[in-house]
């Protein structure tokens, strides 16, 4: 018998909400982010977690793709590793770099 | 727990520091704020701010900053009770320097705001914290009336060429709890005054 097996091994689509396009002219203070408009955020993500977690309708109706809360706070957390793994390799390659230097 | 529900109070190790760096003025009906759900009881601070519907900065919905003399601005709150109903007092003192047609109609703004819808205001402490008062709609709702004016101020010319020409305005307001802060940096409260 055979079993419709999904396809685990093709690369995951990345977890991106979208704001509508209305609304990509509109600023929001949030985050940090200073005097950007929303169509020009990188951290639209961000947003998107804020108006889950408080259900501010305003917020909600901001987005015209808004995934699920569970795979936005995923790909926060997977971002922030990748970030930190990065500053890591950045340091490590370094000081490496500056031993090298100090050697006779 | 079988009559009350506490938690600690602890915070990160470090200093602090006193004073205020910043205020800024607003129209509470104009912003929005969010606040994210409940964390083992506590509320979070404000993590979002945005114009009301139809609020425009080229309307004026836009956040006033006060120039106020360095070192003489400060918030005080004082809670008090009766019985079971709670009171918390606040009060925000500046100074601004010289006496002038521009801090006379300046007052008269406070007054007439203070009268009819409140003053909602920003206050980013030396410490880096930003507080909120007189705030009107949390979650796209309105909360219950937090309503901030112009009580008390006074001032004078001075004497002598030294003394202090200018107000000592003071603002104040009771509601039912302390200020919430907002989260986020005083970055997005300087691109609301624009």
């Amino acid at each position: 018998m055979e079993t419709n097996k999904k396809n685990t091994t093709g690369p995951k689509k990345p977890v991106v909400a979208k704001i509508k396009d209305e609304h990509k002219k509109l600023f929001i203070a949030f985050n940090g982010g200073g005097h950007v408009v929303l169509g020009k955020r990188k951290d639209i993500n961000e947003l998107a977690i804020i108006a889950h977690e408080s259900g501010d309708k305003n917020l909600l109706a901001l987005f015209e793709e808004l995934p699920p809360l569970e795979d936005l706070k995923k790909a926060k957390t997977d971002s922030e590793l990748q970030q930190l793994q990065e500053q890591t390799e950045a340091t490590t390659a370094a000081s490496t770099e500056a031993a090298k230097q100090d050697q006779p | 727990m079988l009559c009350v529900a506490l938690r600690n109070y602890t915070r990160t190790c470090g200093t602090t520091t006193g004073g205020i760096s910043d205020i800024g003025v607003f129209d509470p009906s104009d912003f929005d704020f969010t606040q994210g759900a409940a964390v083992s009881g506590a509320l979070p601070g404000y993590s979002v701010v945005a114009r009301h519907t139809g609020a425009t900065a080229i309307g004026g919905a836009k956040v006033y900053l006060i120039n106020f003399q360095v070192d003489e601005a400060e918030w005080t709150w004082k809670q008090s009770k009766k019985g079971c109903s709670v009171k918390y007092e606040h009060e925000f003192k500046f100074q601004l320097p010289d006496n002038s047609q521009t801090l006379t109609t300046f007052q008269q703004a406070l007054d007439a705001a203070g009268c009819c819808c409140g003053l909602g205001m920003f206050i980013r402490l030396n410490s880096g914290k930003i507080f909120v008062a007189g705030e009107k709609y949390v979650n796209a709702s309105s909360i219950l009336r937090f309503n901030i004016a112009q009580d008390g101020s006074e001032g004078g010319s001075g004497k002598v060429y030294d003394d202090f020409n200018g107000g000592n305005l003071a603002l104040k307001g009771s509601y039912s709890r302390n200020l919430y802060e907002y989260t986020g940096a005083w970055a997005d409260i300087e691109a609301l005054m624009v």
